[in-house]
């Protein structure tokens, strides 16, 4: 595995609040568009730590994470091939 | 080149479509209608002789000079003032013609110095020229007496620090008050008196020019037919023998100009006519503010040094790349591929951060690459590229000429946009429209003949609900222009806007208590914009620099749809870009997850792509983005960066939390003019080359792709950045090689569809271009979307208003928000090392005087600002341009320090930081800020460099 994608040191409660972020913009659409909006979103854009760190959360329980990104989650984890 | 001198047609060019035939001296010619017998006569090579005409001036018709006759016309009417009519017949040289105006010139000889040889003008003045060209031998009037010069004549004004102003040379011929009001727009300069004693002057209250209203933006300066207003720099040195056509290196707005020189001196900045962006007008930083490129702050050897409190020791390039490459490889090796990373400057070049950004990717192994436009306009490229299909604005600067609204966003043009505010302020003077919104009383709300209709005072942080309120209103009024909407927008999501924003919640009066702008206010101007004929929309970082930055950028994008606006001239949304290439680098492939032409790296066809032309595996994953960098260097795991030009420990938010990752790191390589902040960090040091030193292009906020070009050799021994670049990628093991930077640009077009067109042969040849570049548009692009969206229907987003959560409370009761002036530019390197300084010495508070009495601040007291990251001090400077509650700084000087206490809110598509949104209290205060004093420490420290030993 690359190591070079686990590069990285936000704040949980960084994470957190961005994706919340996120969320909010995308829970002015209906539950169908703004799961996969979501889940696009942190997949282009987020690092693969990031995703890594915010999926640990989400598996200890998701606290203090809007329910939107719980749910697009499973879409935005997908790593790809290096 | 030898001197550049463009012709000067004498009158502006009329943009009738009509033509008109007649005939000059024999010569046939048809011009459009409207254009002047001058223009007309100097377009065939009749040089009809002047002294008050310029064509980027309306006619005057003050100096008689210009008189022809005309076959049938009584008398000898002014050329410059005489419209062209179908078969009129003009003579320009008769006797009768000859001997007025040797008399006129005998007038104005009469009352001028004779000292020519020893004037600084000698050689480049228009009256002598005239004087040669009408034929004068003597002056049959006496000297005598004169007030004008000699003994009684005014003494030389010299308090403008780049020129001077010598009335005993004045012909009293208006141009420079003419181009003051027409060209720029400031109305600085009157002529006083009448007649034989008339002059000119810098206002009625001021004493000069220091102190007058003038900007020092040199239009009058360059009008000036005689030595009456000249550059200093030409007194000292003389007049300049060649110029050498480049590109200014401060804004956004990317000024052309001619650099003249001696040798290799540069004499003076000249706008170039023919310039796209700036067609012949200038602004202070340009055209005078270049001094820091030789200033002796600038260093010009390679520097390294184990620790960051080690003194720096010079050494030779060789030696500083292979000791860089090392170290970053070293940190590779122990920690994995992706703990090194590197940022590129958007005041580089497209060439150079081209090279940053390849070497990171292809050499370093990973898309650890971001660029400081992420501070800045990274919600623009997301806002526009979602809703239109491109990351850039729409039209060209030009386009104003054809608006008749023009809404103004969280920017102050006349202070950041100088050049291209002249332009909107022209059309304004003609009758379009302004809608300021701004939490400040900007200068262009009330300026010389120019009113804003509505200033939308809105409290910072609420502008999307400010643009959701402006939308209700056109949704709800009918003020829709369906027809555009059904033919260009998608309809399902245009139907889902429609809906979102008519709802009850998101009218001006739901909205009232939220943004603080009156509901009928908000009511007048959305009808304004939407029925008052071409309505543009500009705007600036107080836009992007929002936790809703990108959304804000989308609600701009609904509502110019929406109505129609956007798809030809005079329309559009259009950033004005802060730094001189933030759109280039941007384009050039500066972000983690984009390479050129923003296209996302885990596309695989575009990474194959360049895979098969770098010769190298390339990662589909995104990279760290500025913040991830620092909190990973902070974490431990990310070790090593490359910073291009690029000042991040001073113009990051959050100071503190950028020092910290800076210091945690394992080897920083700054590559740039000066050591600055970030280079106290450094173990590393590249010297970088001026713009007056580089080879390549800029790209301006119009897309507008310019030529920078060198006039003198590198400073730093002979290196390119480019090429310094490419060394250290190949020092760390990878093959990258470029002739030129020529060479560079064929790569990008090679790569990046947008830019397929594009080369130096052609922009050599061109002038300029907009891209995109490409077989749709083989000449380039100046107006975007026009058949239709670059992503095919333009796509309406719903623009929910989130409020930030940096809120204000009883702690914390004053919002804070940051901008810049004229004569700074960002954090302030190389303006600060001219003599714009004396504009500016200091970085002040403005605060509204209710929320300074209840403080106890007076004007000019130390204040501290405290916000929940941290505090400085600051004088405070009471201003009603203020709202209450509302306080204001600029960052130009490393000391005061704003970002220390701006917070880690972001835009929540890009993490584009919230610097214009800050909680903070204000109190009286009379010493430094702990971070102020820490930062004396540092300065003693971490700037040491090692006793040079004499070269051998
Ligand atoms: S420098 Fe510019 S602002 Fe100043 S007087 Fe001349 S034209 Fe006006
Ligand atoms: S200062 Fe120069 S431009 Fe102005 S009136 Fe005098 S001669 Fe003309
Ligand atoms: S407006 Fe901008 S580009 Fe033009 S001269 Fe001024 S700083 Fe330079
Ligand atoms: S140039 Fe025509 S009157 Fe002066």
């Amino acid at each position: 595995m690359n190591t070079a994608t686990f590069v990285g040191g936000e704040d949980l409660a960084d994470l957190i609040r961005m994706a919340n972020q996120i969320a909010a913009f995308f829970g002015a659409y209906p539950e169908d568009e703004a799961v996969p909006g979501i889940a696009g979103h942190i997949k282009d854009f987020w690092t693969m730590h990031m995703r890594r760190k915010l999926d640990a959360h989400i598996r200890a329980g998701g606290e203090g994470l809007d329910p939107l990104v719980m749910k697009a989650w499973p879409g935005a984890d997908a790593t790809r091939a290096a | 080149m030898a001197i550049l001198k463009e012709p000067d047609f004498g009158t502006p060019k009329s943009k009738a479509a009509t033509m008109v035939s007649l005939e000059i001296d024999g010569i046939k010619v048809s011009v459009p209608e409207g254009t002047s017998v001058m223009r007309a006569a100097r377009q065939v090579g009749q040089e009809v002789p002047s002294l008050c005409a310029a064509d980027m001036l309306d006619a005057w018709g003050s100096c008689r000079m210009c008189l022809v006759e005309i076959e049938g016309a009584r008398g000898t009417p002014a050329s410059c003032t005489t419209p062209v009519r179908e078969g009129m017949k003009v003579k320009t040289q008769t006797q009768r013609l000859e001997k007025i105006r040797r008399g006129v010139m005998e007038l104005y000889i009469s009352d001028h110095p004779l000292d020519c040889l020893t004037c600084a003008a000698n050689g480049d003045c228009e009256l002598q020229d005239t004087a040669g060209e009408v034929g004068l031998r003597d002056v049959r009037y006496g000297f005598e007496g004169e007030k004008h010069f000699g003994a009684g004549a005014d003494p030389k004004d010299e308090s403008n620090p780049y020129f001077t102003f010598d009335s005993s040379k004045c012909i009293v011929c208006s141009r420079c008050v003419r181009a003051c009001e027409e060209v720029q727009g400031t109305f600085a300069l009157t002529i006083q008196g009448r007649g034989f004693d008339s002059k000119v002057s810098a206002g009625i209250m001021a004493d000069d020019f220091f102190g007058s209203e003038c900007v020092s933006c040199g239009a009058c300066v360059q009008a000036c037919p005689t030595a009456t207003l000249r550059e200093k720099a030409v007194h000292e040195h003389g007049v300049p023998n060649r110029s050498v056509l480049t590109t200014c290196a401060y804004c956004g707005v990317g000024c052309s100009f001619k650099a003249e020189l001696q040798g290799d001196q540069v004499i003076r900045m000249v706008p170039h006519k023919d310039g796209g962006a700036n067609e012949g007008h200038s602004c202070v930083k340009g055209r005078f503010a270049w001094g820091y490129a030789t200033h002796k702050d600038r260093v010009t050897t390679p520097m390294i040094r184990e620790k960051t409190t080690d003194p720096w020791k010079e050494v030779s390039w060789d030696e500083a790349i292979h000791y860089a490459a090392q170290r970053f490889r070293t940190i590779q090796e122990k920690h994995g591929k992706g703990s090194i990373g590197g940022i590129t400057s958007s005041r580089c070049t497209n060439e150079e951060v081209y090279a940053v950004q390849k070497l990171i990717r292809a050499a370093f192994g990973n898309n650890n690459v971001d660029t400081c436009a992420r501070v800045c306009h990274s919600p623009t490229g997301y806002g526009l590229k979602t809703t239109l299909g491109t990351s850039a604005g729409t039209q060209d600067f030009k386009s104003v000429e054809q608006s008749d609204v023009i809404l103004v966003i969280g920017a102050n043009p006349t202070d950041g946009h100088p050049v291209f505010a002249s332009r909107m302020k022209k059309r304004l003077r003609e009758g379009a429209k302004l809608i300021v919104a701004d939490p400040r009383r900007i200068d262009l709300v009330r300026s010389p003949h120019v009113a804003a209709s509505h200033h939308l005072q809105l409290r910072p942080g609420t502008n999307v609900a400010l643009m959701n309120a402006l939308a209700h209103v056109v949704v709800t009024e009918g003020l829709v222009d369906e027809a555009f909407v059904a033919e260009r927008c998608e309809a399902r999501e245009f139907d889902r806007w429609r809906t979102f924003v008519a709802e009850e919640r998101n009218s001006p009066e739901a909205l009232e208590e939220k943004t603080g702008v009156p509901a009928d206010d908000v009511r007048a101007a959305a009808r304004l914009y939407a029925t008052g004929g071409n309505a543009a929309i500009y705007y600036g970082l107080g836009v992007t620099e929002h936790s809703q930055g990108s959304t804000m950028v989308m609600a701009m994008a609904n509502l110019a749809m929406a109505t129609g606006n956007i798809g030809r001239e005079g329309v559009g949304i259009n950033p004005l870009r802060g730094q001189n290439n933030v759109q280039g680098s941007c384009d050039m492939g500066s972000f983690p997850h984009e390479f050129s032409g923003y296209r996302h790296v885990s596309d695989d066809k575009v990474r194959t792509l360049f895979e098969g032309d770098w010769g190298v595996k390339l990662s589909p994953e995104p990279g760290l983005r500025i913040p991830n960098m620092f909190a990973a260097a902070v974490e431990g795991s990310f070790r090593g960066l490359f910073v291009q030009g690029e000042d991040i420990a001073q113009s990051d938010p959050n100071t503190r939390h950028v020092t910290a990752a800076l210091e945690a790191m394992e080897c920083i390589v700054v590559q740039d003019l000066f050591l600055n902040e970030t280079a106290a960090y450094a173990h590393v040091f590249f010297p970088g080359t001026s713009f007056l030193e580089k080879d390549g292009t800029f790209t301006n906020a119009e897309r507008r792709i310019n030529r920078v070009r060198p006039v003198m050799a590198e400073k730093n021994g002979g290196m390119a950045e480019w090429d310094a670049v490419c060394r250290l990628a190949r020092a760390m093991g990878y093959n990258m090689h470029y002739d030129s930077a020529s060479d560079i640009m064929d790569e990008i077009a090679r790569l990046t569809p947008t830019f397929k067109g594009v080369s130096f042969a052609r922009l050599d040849r061109e002038g300029s271009m907009q891209w995109p570049v490409d077989d749709a548009a083989p000449n380039g692009t100046p107006t975007m979307h026009v058949a239709g969206f670059v992503r095919g229907k333009g796509r309406f987003m719903i623009t929910e208003y989130v409020p930030t959560e940096e809120r204000t409370n009883r702690s914390f009761p004053l919002i804070l928000t940051t901008g810049r002036i004229l004569s700074q530019y960002n954090v302030g390197a190389q303006t600060r090392r001219t003599e714009n300084s004396r504009w500016h010495e200091v970085d002040r508070l403005e605060i509204h005087p209710f929320d300074a009495e209840e403080r106890g601040i007076a004007d000019g007291d130390m204040v501290s600002i405290q916000s929940r990251m941290g505090a400085v001090t600051l004088p405070a400077m009471i201003s009603e341009r203020m709202p209450q509650g509302v306080v204001y700084t600029t960052f130009h000087h490393p000391t005061s320090g704003s970002n220390v206490i701006t917070t880690d809110q972001s835009d929540w598509a890009t993490n584009c930081p919230e610097y214009k949104v800050t909680a903070v209290q204000v109190a009286r205060s009379n010493q430094p800020s702990e971070w102020q004093m820490e930062l004396e420490n540092l300065y003693e420290t971490n700037y040491r460099r090692a006793a040079v030993e004499p070269a051998e």
